[in-house]
């Protein structure tokens, strides 16, 4: 396999592309990045995937100037150390920001962008990033729904959200999604049985 | 217990030695192990026959030279062959934590008399391939990738304790400040001139708000000491001093994965070990050498150790409260920023500037009547913290 097909795989790895991190049955704390391991609850951990809303508020911040190889062309480009709503700290780069308006406490939201320079195989890669909420933000909310056929990624449009909050518009995106697909599992369950029937 | 077996179960420092810091392209790390070693050497009156074991520190030798084994290669390259040698890594906190199995393995009755020998030689490769190499001491996956550089998780502690305690950029500069003006008189050190707060704001920013002045400095060098077994330093001619405790503890390896930012937890959990065992509190201490990698860690880690309250240690810093001429001096060797920062070796050189300051050998940077001093040295983002107690008698 080349260099260049590996995006290939990548695009299979839930955590990177998708913010799904864990969530501990055992003591119900979420952790983001995934971790093998409940440090609460260490053998007894039992964990699932859960996906994050991607809403979260900057904890801290910093603007690199002296950035690292792989990172040449985005310089000066903003890094926080975001907490989700869920609860857990997620260390990304912050984008489509005023930075004279960077300030802890302000909301943001995941994005999907490219992450770092094409460096010496020129792949590029992608993973998550956060930028502002709402009055700075343009074009479309991104947000995530967990359905019974996997995660589904919803695309807002700006102006939808402008009658409700931002919680609101993507809580009704997210349950029209489940609805289409409850739906479409019903309409399948009932081919299946008139198949049988018809057998 | 008698006086004699008291002893026994004690561990002495009787020798120390130390290359000065900075680059030193025309020197191998052979040669300057080497040098570290043979002046330990000298100062103690051990000979190589005397010494039956061999901890070597050393931090990224394989990025930074390409050359592992640092162990089977001081062995050697001492004449000590076949002795046991180990190599100890921990990050930056490589050399507190060599000291610390030293230490035990002389406490525990295994080795009678030990060297322990640090070293690091960072400036052979490019400014971009060092930043990258000290990188591997946080998460490399969920942080170095996602872009953040070892400045930038500092700058990321730096601003978030900002905002809680209203720490000013003046005094976040003062760390950098005293420590160049301590380290003038310093034979060793990397940077001897003082340095002005205008001359640190004025710097350049290398990750928000940290400048370059906030920043310790790629060195090459080399450290080491010899301890020995309590019962046996009068064999020898170095002066002894003690050490009287020896503790670590860990935190997460990333940031994201703490409760809290603020502070080191690893750092109050040695320093709280340390103080326990021995019966003592944070005002016992005389003297003290801090990890100040950046300012932002000398700040937190004064006040983690119990030197200050939480959320003063800015200000106690820029009000002189940790001055030389102080009840409780830090960093008289110029700290990490001045002195010089070889990662391997640098916990090991803050121990050999503890030994001088209470033998009373420090020169024009001697603290007068000290008997007890701290090392306190962080691996990572304060992923290990190690302290080292030291006592005149
Ligand atoms: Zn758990």
């Amino acid at each position: 396999m080349s260099d260049q097909s590996v995006p290939m795989l990548w695009r299979r790895i839930k955590n990177v592309y998708n913010l799904v991190g864990r969530l501990c049955r055992t003591c119900g704390t979420k952790y983001f990045p995934p971790i093998p391991l409940c440090p609460k609850c260490r053998r007894k951990t039992d964990f699932t995937d859960y996906q994050l809303s991607g809403l979260g508020k900057i904890y801290s911040y910093t603007i690199i100037h002296d950035p690292p190889s792989g990172f040449k062309d985005l310089a000066p480009y903003v890094l926080a150390l975001v907490r989700l709503d869920e609860g857990p700290l997620v260390l990304s780069q912050i984008v489509e920001v005023d930075n004279d308006q960077l300030e802890i406490g302000m909301s943001v939201q995941v994005v999907f962008r490219r992450i770092g320079d094409a460096g010496r195989t020129g792949v590029l890669r992608y993973a998550y990033k956060f930028r502002p909420l709402p009055e700075y933000a343009t074009g479309h909310i991104i947000a995530s729904v967990e359905g019974e056929e996997g995660v589904m990624h919803l695309e807002v449009p700006m102006k939808e959200r402008k009658q409700r909050s931002v919680r609101k518009t993507l809580e009704a995106a997210g349950s029209r999604v489940r609805r289409r697909l409850r739906r479409k599992k019903k309409q399948e369950e009932e081919n299946q049985k008139e198949n049988k029937a018809s057998k | 217990m008698t006086e004699e077996s008291n002893a026994k179960e004690r561990v002495a420092i009787i020798g120390i030695g130390q290359t000065a810091f900075g680059e030193q392209w025309d020197r191998s790390i052979r040669r300057i192990t080497l040098t570290a070693a043979t002046a330990c050497l000298a100062d103690s009156g051990v000979s190589g026959d005397d010494i039956d074991g061999l901890y070597v520190s050393n931090t990224s030798t394989s990025s930074f030279i390409q050359q592992e084994h640092q162990a089977a290669m001081a062995a050697d390259s001492g004449g000590l062959l076949p002795i046991a040698s180990t190599e100890v890594e921990a990050a930056c906190a490589s050399g507190g934590v060599a000291v610390r199995h030293g230490y035990m393995a002389v406490k525990s009755g295994e080795h009678k008399v030990v060297m322990v020998v640090g070293c690091e030689k960072m400036s052979d490769i490019s400014e971009a391939a060092i930043a990258d190499t000290l990188m591997s001491a946080a998460d490399r996956e969920w942080e170095g990738q996602i872009g953040a550089t070892f400045p930038a998780l500092f700058a990321l502690l730096a601003c978030r304790y900002m905002h809680r305690y209203g720490t000013t950029e003046e005094q976040l500069a003062a760390p950098a400040v005293k420590a160049h003006a301590n380290a003038v008189d310093n034979p060793y050190a990397q940077f001897r001139f003082k340095i002005n707060t205008e001359a640190v704001l004025r710097s350049p920013m290398v990750a928000d708000p940290l400048r370059v002045l906030n920043c310790a400095p790629i060195s090459d060098g080399a450290a080491a000491l010899i301890l020995c077994r309590g019962d046996m330093v009068d064999k020898f001619e170095g002066d002894p001093i003690w050490i009287d405790a020896s503790t670590q503890a860990s935190d997460t390896l990333a940031l994201h994965d703490r409760p809290h930012i603020t502070r080191f937890r690893a750092v109050t959990s040695a320093a709280k070990k340390a103080y326990q065992k021995l019966n003592i509190t944070p005002k016992d201490i005389d003297i003290a050498e801090i990890h100040d990698s950046f300012s932002i860690s000398e700040i937190i880690s004064v006040e983690d150790l119990g030197f200050v309250e939480k959320g003063k240690g800015g200000s106690a810093i820029a009000e002189g409260q940790f001055d030389k001429k102080s009840q409780l001096p830090v960093n008289v060797s110029g700290g990490l920023k001045a002195k010089g920062h070889p990662v391997g070796a640098t916990g090991i050189a803050q121990i050999a500037e503890l030994v001088e300051q209470l033998r009373g050998t420090a020169g024009k940077r001697q603290v007068k009547g000290v008997k007890r001093g701290l090392a306190l040295n962080l691996g990572g983002t304060g992923s290990t913290a190690v302290v080292n107690i030291l006592n005149r008698s």
